[in-house]
């Protein structure tokens, strides 16, 4: 007894020993002091145990003061040119507070008032001089961390258009955006999110595109996030989602600059995350997530066809594994007589009900597909590969699922890496097994009421006040062009309706190619 | 604020009120009193969709924002009021529990003759509960969704069915005189009368032109009978009369080539998924009635308790087909007309008749 009531005790006083409500430093410490001996030991006590931080010490004219940083986020050069030569070159008997602002030789530099701000900049890789006498710090930016180049966009791999994609860099991440969209309306706010992370947050919109409205629920929805770390944009999506229970993605993520600066110009607001190759796109409906940049880049012939083969295959990539279970265990008079038969003795000597053959060969199909992507990629192919050809010409040699299925199957899987949206297509795949075990139960009825239950939810959703299923359902006319089809650049002169942009008119007049038209020159 | 309707979402929800279990029972009642002349009763539908219309419309403007129930109890005072109220509750629920147990029927001898119709009806009203408790809306836009398909599906099968009309089994015109017509339409009429429940939409309908939206909803109606009934008489002829399932019969007899038949399946979905839609709007209009009945604050605790109530009485009330059919054809007109040039009118002119006291 007296054991467990020390545990409890212990435990208690172990979570007490760091309180994530209560300010890194003391609100009555907060601001700087004149003393820099007592700056000092008020950061070191704060940074204590850091073996990655530096604190140097130099005399400027009869002051002294120290630079403070992470050494292994800055730049050696950048603060051996910029902020200790111009420091040690100094000759006069006493510096300002402007004087040293001048001669630092940095490109970004601002003034920090408060320990708080100091340690802010330090964790971002900035450099702080605090010296005598002066109640205020400089934090200049000296950062030098390579992280990875700019590659191509895997996720959203495109044949043509832009191919760059988001690196985990936040600063590279937004001069990707920044290159696309050079107006000043292109806003661009920062936040830190994360008691000991301190992610930087960049939420990226166009002035006077943007209902103002859906960025003051972002900025509200984003500061209402109180956790410790933000390591990946996933975090905040969960954090800030409409629907958190809904196996529907209620917000979009690409990897895509181009994607981002795309969407932002109809009227969406963007995330950027810092350490996070993919930014986050808000509002976000149904049909965003069957469009694919190269909807845009290729000519509209051929982006409003695979668009519509796209929609097709998304339903069939849920439907078609229930549906043949359905046919072929309750409503074999639909089935034409010939391929009846066939089916029939294909189907001959396999032990289990149709049902069970197809959640058989789902998971095992499912358990292949992961584990392609857990290995190597060159041995992750080949697995995935190798194992689908293997298994499913065993499975049907030993007898225990018919090749009919296997067919389905596959298709199923063909139908569902049409899907552009990774997210979806994941919902896809668990939604598939519910849809199939009622239509094992109940056959076609099973589907419909499925089917039923399922656009239920999807109407009932909203993202950030847009409902999911527009512009179908509430019916937008203007918008179902560009939803279901892709509509030629001369007849897309309006945003679309369904983000309520402040301009809606994406271009005023766009000439209409006459066939046969003559050239003026 | 309550959720809201849009015009088209309301166009279509009134016109599923009909159709969605008309699209079965229809054709059955008017070919117990005409055959060859069939078409020709959807034209004298209006008469009985306006006079229903003129009611709905006089009860909105002198109880504007109120439901049935609440007018109700405007006009009769709160003990009066139940009383009247209760009647018209009674009526929602054995309609909603008529319309189940009507699906129910047309699935088991359809496609699933060996499931326990008990199950086929709870399995039913789960989605019907699920959309009602998400509101109004969510049934409108699942209307939005439903409808464009389900009108291409049943397009492209009478299309398909007009393979194997006949046009001598529309000869000779009126041959019978007039009077099998007229039978036939009043029979129709009585289907006019389920707009009735789009009058327990109070809040919800606020930025409706009722009046209007209803009179494009009977002009739907009237068209969509007319293509029905002609396709039904030209594939059926004189076996119409015989026939439970007038479209699922004319559906059945399409054939293309040695691949595409039995597509009568696909026609059963369809029809599933619009009795879905009518049935979740009277669920909403008597789980909202039952709320104000009882002075409840929200709708909600009344759903699938409600859902559940229907499930039982759907089971309790009919035992058979033959039972179901005998109260479409002999129960039915009396009852709703009854119930429609009532109790409505009786609220709308005990209110002005206080009104004018009042001063």
């Amino acid at each position: 007894m007296v054991r467990r009531g020390r545990k409890r005790r212990e435990k208690k006083s172990r979570g007490k020993q760091i309180s994530w409500s209560a300010p890194e430093v003391p609100e009555v410490s907060n601001h700087l002091s004149e003393n820099i001996d007592e700056t000092y030991s008020r950061l070191a006590e704060v940074w204590g145990n850091c073996d990655d931080i530096q604190f140097r010490w130099v005399q400027i004219g009869r002051r002294k003061g120290f630079i403070v940083w992470i050494y292994t986020l800055i730049g050696k050069e950048l603060a051996q040119e910029g902020l200790l030569e111009p420091l040690t070159a100094w000759e006069k008997p006493d510096v300002s507070f402007d004087d040293l602002q001048r001669a630092l030789q940095t490109v970004s530099l601002k003034t920090v008032n408060t320990l708080e701000e100091i340690n802010t900049a330090i964790g971002n890789g900035l450099a702080v001089l605090c010296v005598d006498g002066f109640d205020q710090a400089v934090a200049m930016d000296v950062m030098d961390f390579r992280g990875r180049p700019v590659e191509r966009a895997s996720l959203e791999s495109v044949v043509r258009g832009p191919q760059e994609g988001f690196t985990e860099s936040f600063e590279t991440n937004l001069g990707l955006v920044r290159r696309r969209l050079k107006s000043p309306r292109v806003k661009v706010e920062y936040m830190a999110l994360g008691k000991v992370s301190k992610t930087m947050v960049a939420l990226i919109y166009i002035e006077g595109i943007v209902k103002p409205g859906l960025v003051e629920e972002c900025r509200e929805r984003l500061r209402r996030i109180n956790v410790d770390s933000i390591l990946d944009s996933e975090y905040i999506e969960e954090l800030i989602d409409d629907a958190p229970l809904s196996p529907f993605p209620t917000i979009e993520y690409t990897e895509r600059p181009d994607r981002l600066a795309a969407e932002a110009l109809q009227g969406r607001v963007g995330i950027i995350v810092d350490g996070s190759p993919n930014a986050l796109l808000v509002p976000a409906i149904f049909v965003n997530f069957l469009q694919s940049p190269e909807d845009y880049f290729e000519r509209y012939v051929m982006a409003l066809a695979v668009r519509l083969l796209r929609h097709f295959f998304f339903w069939l990539a849920l439907l078609l594994p229930a549906t043949y279970v359905a046919l072929l265990s309750y409503h074999q008079e639909m089935i034409p007589t010939t391929l009846l038969i066939t089916l029939v003795a294909t189907h001959e000597g396999i032990p289990f009900p149709a049902v069970v053959e197809a959640l058989i060969m789902e998971i095992t199909f499912e358990a292949l597909r992961e584990a392609g992507i857990r290995l190597p990629k060159a041995v992750g192919q080949s697995v995935s590969i190798v194992g689908a050809l293997v298994i499913g010409e065993a499975a049907v040699n030993a007898g225990i699922v018919s090749p009919a299925m296997v067919i389905v199957v596959a298709l199923t899987g063909i139908a569902s890496f049409t899907i552009p949206g990774y997210n979806i297509a994941i919902t896809l795949r668990i939604l598939r097994f519910p849809v199939m075990i009622i239509a094992g139960v109940l056959g076609l009825y099973g589907i419909i009421v499925a089917l039923l239950l399922l656009w239920i939810h999807l109407v009932s959703l909203r993202s950030f006040g847009v409902p999911y299923l527009s512009p179908i359902a509430p019916l937008v006319m203007p918008d179902i062009r560009d939803a279901l089809i892709r509509p030629p650049w001369w007849w897309m002169l309006r945003r679309p309706k369904t983000m309520e942009p402040v301009d809606s008119t994406r271009s005023a007049d766009i000439p209409r190619p006459l066939p046969g038209q003559d050239d003026p020159l | 604020m309550r959720p809201q309707l849009s015009r088209l979402q309301f166009v279509f929800l009134s016109t599923w009120l009909i159709l969605g279990t008309g699209i079965l029972t229809m054709p059955f009642a008017i070919g117990q009193f005409v055959v060859r002349d069939t078409w020709l009763v959807p034209f004298l539908f209006p008469l009985g969709g306006v006079i229903v219309t003129g009611v709905i419309v006089l009860f909105r403007w002198t109880f504007p924002r109120q439901s049935l129930v609440e007018g109700c109890h405007t006009a009769f005072g709160p003990v009066v009021g139940r009383a009247v109220s209760l009647w018209w509750l009674y009526l929602m629920f054995v309609t909603e529990c008529f319309v189940l147990r009507e699906a129910a029927i047309f699935i088991n001898t359809t496609v699933l003759p060996s499931t326990p119709n008990y199950m086929v009806t709870a399995i039913f009203m789960i989605p019907v509960a699920y959309a009602v408790y998400q509101g109004v809306e969510v049934i409108g836009r699942t209307a939005e969704i439903i409808t464009p398909i389900g009108i291409g599906v049943i397009l492209i099968l009478f299309f398909l069915a007009m393979q194997h009309a006949d046009p001598s089994y529309l000869q000779p015109v009126l041959a019978d005189g007039w009077r099998p017509v007229l039978q036939g339409s009043v029979m129709i009429w009585a289907y006019a009368w389920e707009f009735l429940f789009v009058l327990q939409l109070g809040e919800e309908g606020r930025q409706l032109r009722v009046g209007k939206e209803l009179l494009v909803t009977i002009l739907i109606l009237t068209l969509a009978g007319v293509v029905a009934e002609l396709t039904v008489t030209l594939v059926l002829g004189p076996s119409l009369r015989s026939t439970i399932y007038p479209l699922l019969e004319v559906v059945r007899s399409i054939r293309i080539g040695d691949f595409i038949e039995r597509l009568d399946t696909f026609y059963v979905m369809g029809v599933i998924t619009t009795i879905f839609l009518k049935l979740s709007l009277i669920h909403y209009a008597f789980a909202n009635g039952i709320s104000q009945w009882f002075g409840l604050r929200h709708y909600r605790p009344a759903v699938w308790s409600g859902g559940a109530a229907v499930w039982t009485g759907s089971l309790f009330f009919i035992h058979n087909n033959i039972a179901l059919l005998n109260i479409i054809l002999y129960t039915v007109w009396g009852y709703f007309t009854f119930t429609g040039m009532v109790i409505p009118p009786l609220a709308v002119a005990v209110q002005r008749w206080r009104r004018r006291r009042s001063g």
